[in-house]
């Protein structure tokens, strides 16, 4: 397929590209050595509020998914653990980023060292889906020998049910998990240290929340592959000053290439939104699609939940949300405020139209997802049947007719982000041209 | 036909078109049908409303329907279900209601409450962390919404004495279930396993009273039945949801009984009972916490978990335990096949593989 190529606008390599490779790498590095520096290592899944152990001391949480995805993006290294896991008899539905960790646990190879898998102190996690990650961190509890814990705290209260007692029980696991861990770890728990590790990470959602609102400019300063470059800065690093200080830059940098006129993608010509992440094992049909003009904006899943807080307005903007101080909430003094503040901003102020929280309420959320790709001045969203992962399907023939309707072109397509062998790039790179040319041509 | 022939076909006749069952109930009674996805929805709140609770079921037959509204990595009963409510089978519910257990189904509860026109849709959020003690609690106080939710519904409070009756029918019925499975202990069992899950199915969609009377009668003569086959290798089915008898007659046809089944259409659902003595809304939230676990609830680290045999194809829970289940079998000297299963049986492949599997069993004893 012929694609005009014309280079439309300035580009130029981020300035703190480096430096957040040296970032991601740092962090894994920690996990191997985090009993040699003498913190304790913690187990789970990324979106747990890890920065609570702040209150226990130096810590390394270690999130399956981002070492999941990292796994997922080397063929040859994903393919071993995936065998290594299958042979043993997880099937090959599961949830893959983290069939990727089981594999790597079973090998005792760990990505970054290639040495041993390395042991965490406990596994603490929160549930999200039952088919991934409970069940994911329950093998490997069991395999490693290493206490369990598991937050469930879905809600789902919007179809039928009372709020106050759904959150009293997402309250009270949080509150006794606390108490779990510092039986595990005989350590007291500093409350100021896990108030500021908290508030860091709401200020880390604003930035991140900013950051992909910038990319409403037109050329767009950054692209989906480079937004998921920096995104372990945050994810890794959530609740440590290192994060917010690096978001700031990066912030920052996004200004000055709007400013300058910089953009991701020289030839911007078709601006698109992806529904769930990349193929990590498949990053070549993003960046083949680049070279023909093809700016990816972001993808929903990083977009909201955990990671980036919103406010969607009646007039159609959208905004970085408020810090709880702003929203005028009262200040944390004990334990039960630092649960009940994180249950607030988590699962009520801010909750993103996309995800297995919003299910119930999918009238509502689609409106609001709506307006989000309209926001971001997109040309189309390509929604992904996502063979890693089950809840990232939910709801996805809504959002598919709700942006139709709304004029806005969308595909679907299917893959597996975590396992490569499971993408067929290049039928997913024709398809995702033609798509193009359709987006491209309702622009008209 | 002999007396207990007679018990079983009226079992079956039920399973054949249990819609017919569902809408001759209705027009006896005049009661309400409320219509269940999971095996943790609470059926004697239901039953105490004096409503009919029918399990949702797969209809076990390709369909297309549904890959509209879930796709390909939803487990296929999930799908099967929503599919049978997008064709209308389930028009006459006056209901539908889920208990919150996985991810497919509850995608398959959220599409029917969008797309369906059945008049009441409730959602329970079960507990998913069953060891903590917060999770009690919570399902008492979610019981307690939705039997008043029912009570609305019917213009009549749902009262104390209600549910210990409905406590009462479905205590029967489970010890009846037992006694009925126990019956497969013997050397040559009186019933097939097909007939059995038949049975256990009928009981999910039936009056629990109606389903109890007759199972009593049967079990008055079922000791005495001599059903004229070689019983062969004796088998447990255990693994994910399975409502579909014709692939238990498969597994039979090859040269065996299963003489238990561990899933949610059989022993899980009807397996424990309810507790006397106590709130009875406590009483029924700690029947669905203690209960033999579904694994999308099982996070306990004990590296032991109970049998494992087929599993459905994309059902991660299950995915997440069956390494360990086999591994406990076979570290015990019992061989275990693992099938995966989809809407359909595919018959020639499967009977292949069983036959092979319990020509292993020969080989033992040659």
């Amino acid at each position: 397929m012929t694609m005009k190529s014309e280079v439309k606008y300035p580009t130029r390599l981020f300035k703190n590209w480096q430096k957040a490779k040296e970032m991601t790498r740092q962090k894994y590095l920690d996990v191997a050595t985090a009993k040699e520096q003498g913190k304790i290592l913690v187990f789970g899944c990324a979106g747990t509020p890890y920065y609570w152990l702040a209150g226990f001391g130096d810590y390394v949480y270690w999130g399956g998914e981002p070492y999941g995805a990292t796994v997922g993006s080397d063929r040859d290294f994903s393919a071993q653990c995936l065998r290594a896991a299958e042979g043993k008899g997880y099937g090959h539905d599961f949830c893959t980023y983290y069939l990727n960790c089981i594999g790597s646990m079973l090998l005792d190879k760990y990505y970054f060292t290639g040495g041993p898998f390395p042991k965490p102190d406990f596994i603490w996690s929160e549930r999200f889906c039952p088919y991934g990650h409970p069940k994911s961190t329950q093998v490997m509890a069991e395999y490693l020998n290493i206490p369990h814990y598991i937050i469930d705290d879905e809600l789902h209260h919007l179809r039928s049910g009372k709020l106050e007692q759904r959150e009293n029980y997402v309250i009270g696991q949080l509150l006794d998990s606390i108490e779990w861990m510092e039986k595990i770890l005989g350590k007291p728990y500093d409350l100021e240290k896990a108030i500021a590790g908290m508030m860091n990470s709401f200020e880390a959602e604003l930035l991140w929340a900013e950051i992909i609102l910038l990319n409403r400019t037109i050329p767009a300063p950054i692209g989906i592959r480079s937004l998921m470059g920096f995104m372990p800065a945050h994810m890794l690093y959530k609740g440590e000053p290192e994060a917010v200080a690096f978001l700031k830059e990066l912030r920052d940098e996004m200004k000055e290439r709007i400013a300058d006129g910089i953009a991701a993608v020289p030839n911007e010509r078709v601006r698109l939104v992806l529904s769930t992440p990349p193929p990590w094992g498949a990053l070549s049909v993003i960046s083949d699609l680049e070279k023909k003009g093809v700016v990816f904006l972001t993808n929903f899943a990083y977009a909201g939940g955990t990671w980036a807080k919103m406010e969607f307005h009646e007039d159609g903007s959208v905004t970085k949300a408020r810090m709880p101080q702003e929203l005028g909430w009262a200040p944390i003094k004990t334990r039960e405020d630092l649960a009940r503040t994180w249950f607030r901003w988590t699962k009520i102020q801010h909750k993103f139209p996309f995800g297995p929280d919003y299910i119930d309420d999918i009238d509502n959320a689609l409106p609001i997802a709506v307006q989000f790709v309209k926001y971001l001045r997109a040309d189309g969203v390509v929604m992904v049947s996502q063979l890693a992962c089950l809840p990232q399907n939910l709801g996805t023939r809504d959002y598919k007719v709700a942006f139709e309707k709304a004029n806005i072109p969308t595909t679907l397509v299917e893959y597996n982000m975590a396992d490569p062998r499971d993408v067929d790039s290049a039928g997913l790179l024709s398809r995702l041209e033609a798509f193009v040319e359709i987006a491209a041509e309702s622009k008209k | 036909m002999d007396q207990s022939e007679e018990f079983i076909q009226k079992f079956r006749a039920v399973m054949e078109d249990p819609h017919a069952y569902a809408k001759a109930w209705k027009a006896r009674t005049n009661g309400k049908v409320i219509g269940w996805f999971c095996s943790y929805s609470p059926v004697e709140i239901i039953y105490a409303a004096g409503m009919l609770p029918v399990r949702v079921l797969g209809g076990n037959e390709p369909e297309r329907l549904s890959d509209v509204y879930m796709f390909g990595k939803c487990c296929p009963f999930s799908r099967n279900c929503l599919a049978q409510g997008l064709t209308g089978k389930y028009d006459y519910l006056d209901g539908i209601v889920h208990a919150r257990s996985c991810d497919a189904i509850e995608m398959a509860f959220h599409n029917w409450c969008r797309f369906l026109s059945t008049p009441f849709k409730y959602f329970i959020l079960m507990p998913g962390h069953i060891d903590s003690p917060r999770a009690l609690p919570l399902l008492k106080a979610e019981y307690r919404d939705f039997k008043d939710a029912l009570g609305k519904l019917n213009n009549k409070a749902v009262s104390e004495e209600d549910l210990k009756r409905s406590v009462q029918e479905f205590n029967r019925n489970r010890a009846l279930m037992k006694q009925m499975y126990g019956l497969m202990k013997a050397d040559a069992p009186p019933l097939t396993g097909a007939e059995a899950l038949e049975i256990s199915l009928a009981g999910q969609v039936m009056d629990v009273k109606e389903h109890s009377d007759l199972l009593e009668q049967l079990l008055k003569v079922l000791p005495e039945r001599k059903i004229g086959r070689d019983p062969g290798a004796r088998l447990m089915l255990a693994g994910s949801v399975n409502d579909n008898v014709s692939f238990v007659k498969l597994v039979e046809d090859c040269g065996a009984t299963c003489v238990i089944e561990e899933n949610c259409c059989s022993t899980k659902y009807y397996w424990d009972e309810i507790a006397s003595g106590r709130d009875v809304i406590e009483a029924i939230a700690q029947r669905y916490i203690n209960r033999w676990p579904c694994p999308a609830f099982d996070w306990k680290v004990t590296g032991e978990k109970r049998g494992r045999w087929q599993r459905l194809w994309s059902c991660g829970p299950h995915s997440a335990d069956l390494p360990t289940i086999k591994g406990l079998f076979e570290s015990h000297n019992i061989p275990v096949l693992v099938l995966e299963l989809d809407v359909t049986v595919p018959v020639g492949q499967f009977r292949t593989r069983i036959e092979a599997f319990l020509e292993t069993f020969s080989l033992e004893l040659v």
